[in-house]
């Protein structure tokens, strides 16, 4: 076996612990551990510690308390994602009303020359599948704490501004997050 | 059974999208407890536990209509607990201890027999999973306690598969050298 091989059996310990893996990955994962005994006590540790998950935490009862206190929250909650829809909605729509004063630029894409990127924000370019909702894009900017900024260009691209807080060298871990959404179907990095 | 659950839930989600109120009670009160648990496993302590809860419900409220219906619910759901726990974390700052996570020393320097010593002992074995980063001990519980397959942990954690395997690669490693050391540490006193 490969390194690369060995340290992807040795990653999925916790599922042959587990059940969860496939036939063909099982029999890898059981010809690496029965080659040491090193790697046999590898697994015997990680027996431990799913011994220790399954009896360490109490099963919660049901919390009355916390359901009443959620319940007078809803209404409040509902108005403000719709507002949050509303914005979004907007901006496309002040999107629209901009491509009179479009630019073209070397990308071949089009933007706003009112669009001025700030320094703290990474921008990326996306498109989303034909299906996507405006309610689907809306809930996923928020999981991303993404803000569109334009769009659409005419090649039906969208730019994002995300904070750089969270991936303040490279925006690639935003990029690889975006690319595991369904709804996108391309990211590109402006800035 | 879980086709069931699967099942009702989506029913759930499809109600609470139109504003069922009841809806959501049915789903709170199946899923409570499992969003309580995950929550305290990343964030250690009740009172934060239960925040992260409340918010998670709250979303879960606001964005049923966003349920795509490409993964599991719970897999949706746990995704969402996940953001607020690391939201929340973030808030206050304690996210410097996963700052480090890829800084970890991969050799460890501890004996075999040392390692299996420590594993015998839960209370060992307890302590040194509680010291793991919060992002690690998250795949912990989502593998041992929830019982996801791997691209169900991706998914919830929003990273790829690679990057789950290289924390479980990471963990492996702390709790070796954490083990060790307490087995160590009991042998010497």
């Amino acid at each position: 076996m490969t390194p690369e091989r060995d340290d992807e059996a040795a990653g999925l310990l916790p599922w042959y612990l587990n059940g969860t893996l496939d036939a063909a990955e099982r029999e890898r994962v059981e010809a690496w551990v029965h080659a040491t005994p090193e790697r046999e006590a590898e697994l015997e540790m990680w027996r431990a510690v799913q011994a220790d998950a399954r009896l360490s935490l109490p099963a919660p009862t049901f919390d009355e308390i916390g359901w009443h206190r959620l319940r007078t929250q809803l209404p409040a909650a509902r108005r403000a994602s719709w507002l949050k829809i509303a914005a979004a909605a907007s901006v496309l729509l002040i999107a629209g009303l901009q491509t009179a004063i479009l630019v073209r630029d070397e990308a071949g894409v089009h933007r706003p020359l009112s669009e001025t990127p700030l320094a703290d924000q990474w921008q990326l370019r996306v498109r989303f599948a034909e299906s996507a909702t405006l309610v689907e894009i809306g809930v996923m900017l928020d999981r991303h704490d993404a803000q569109l900024v334009a769009g659409p260009s005419a090649l039906g691209l969208y730019t994002l501004s995300i904070p750089k807080r969270d991936a303040p060298l490279s925006p690639q871990p935003l990029v690889d997050a975006l690319k595991s959404e369904p709804l996108v179907v391309e990211v590109t990095v402006v800035q | 059974m879980n086709d069931d659950i699967e099942s009702q839930s989506r029913q759930w989600l499809a109600l609470i999208a139109s504003g069922r109120q009841g809806a959501l009670e049915n789903f709170y009160r199946h899923y409570h407890a499992q969003v309580q648990q995950f929550a305290l496993r990343l964030v250690g302590n009740a009172a934060d536990a239960a925040e992260i809860t409340n918010e998670s419900m709250l979303e879960v409220w606001r964005s049923a209509a966003g349920f795509a219906g490409d993964s599991k619910v719970r897999t949706w759901l746990f995704g969402i607990v996940n953001h607020r726990a690391i939201d929340l974390m973030r808030r206050r700052r304690r996210l410097h201890s996963d700052d480090l996570e890829e800084l970890v020393d991969d050799s460890p320097s501890c004996h075999i027999a040392d390692v299996i010593g420590g594993a015998q002992d839960a209370g060992h074995v307890r302590a040194c999973v509680e010291q793991l980063p919060e992002r690690q001990k998250a795949v912990v519980h989502l593998a041992f306690f929830e019982e996801l397959s791997y691209p169900e942990v991706a998914e919830v954690l929003h990273v790829p598969v690679g990057t789950v395997k290289t924390r479980v690669m990471h963990a492996k490693t702390r709790l070796q050298q954490c083990l060790s050391a307490r087995f160590g540490a009991g042998r010497t006193a």
